[in-house]
């Protein structure tokens, strides 16, 4: 849901539908929810489009913490988000 | 372009700190003040048949209703993007939390101490899965009516759990509620990493 995306230029020049194109346009250093809400479509129809995307090459999805993620990467994501906080 | 792949340990660019409370609590009201962006709606298509769900009484007769979810976002750096998640209110909804508290860093309970119930449902969620909470005490009309430790005492709050006061309009009130989860949400990482895991 908060993981974001990056449009990437090296797709595979396949054609995309309207919806998901509607998607990619707004899509770039965005999360999943934010994309959901400015297409003003529901998160999941957008997580489907997004993983068409994703496997077209269109776009990739940036790290978040998963049930996978250690300790010590919860730990260095969470003193990043301190020391953001502090400053922000 | 390629430094995602050649550097193995990808750094987490985004996350989030979920915001939870009874209705009109002030969850949109401190999402509003911290975010850099106008709070944004996004909505999820639910059917009745969701998984989890206790109390079906309450449920409408239609196929499939949706669960709009207020968040607003921070941009902490270059590289991270704190997302605020405010939680749906009904409790029909609450399959919903899953996904919202999964990979979270912490949530923030606010309280209405003349609507304390409210509290009980989500204390006893994020206690139950284990995601650090503080709870935030708004105060509305600045008029302080309880200690904390009244609060405290009458929600039946464990004693490691921070409760702090705060005004969800000012920013820096807000703020220092999202510092304090992080820094509750550190301690209690580093406890646990110490303990038996």
């Amino acid at each position: 849901m908060e993981a974001t995306l990056r449009v990437d230029p090296a797709d595979d020049g396949s054609t995309v539908s309207a919806a998901a194109l509607q998607v990619l346009e707004v899509c770039d250093r965005r999360s999943v929810a934010e994309c959901a809400a400015l297409v003003k479509m529901p998160i999941g129809v957008v997580r489907v489009l997004l993983s068409d995307l994703v496997e077209h090459g269109y776009i990739r999805v940036q790290a978040t913490i998963t049930e996978n993620s250690s300790k010590d990467e919860r730990i260095e994501l969470i003193e990043r988000t301190l020391r953001g906080l502090r400053t922000y | 372009m390629d430094s995602a792949l050649t550097s193995p340990p990808r750094k987490a660019a985004s996350t989030k700190i979920v915001i939870a409370g009874g209705f009109g609590v002030g969850k949109t009201t401190l999402v509003g003040s911290v975010s850099e962006i106008q709070p944004l709606r996004t909505e999820a298509l639910v059917t009745n048949e969701s998984e989890g769900v206790d109390n079906l009484d309450a449920v409408p007769s239609k196929a499939t209703t949706t669960v709009a979810m207020d968040f607003g976002r921070l941009t902490l750096g270059e590289d991270l993007i704190l997302y605020l998640f405010g939680t749906p209110g009904q409790r029909r909804f609450w399959f919903m939390w899953d996904d919202l508290c999964h990979g979270a860093i912490g949530a923030i309970v606010i309280v209405d101490t003349a609507r304390l119930d409210e509290s009980f449902s989500p204390l006893d969620y994020f206690e139950a899965k284990g995601l650090p909470f503080i709870v935030a005490v708004n105060q509305f009309e600045g008029i302080e009516q309880y200690t904390l430790d009244q609060v405290k005492a009458a929600l039946a709050l464990p004693p490691e759990v921070p409760i702090i006061s705060i005004d969800a309009r000012d920013r820096d009130s807000a703020k220092s509620a999202l510092i304090r989860v992080t820094e509750y949400a550190l301690e209690h990482l580093t406890r646990n990493l110490a303990g038996a895991s």
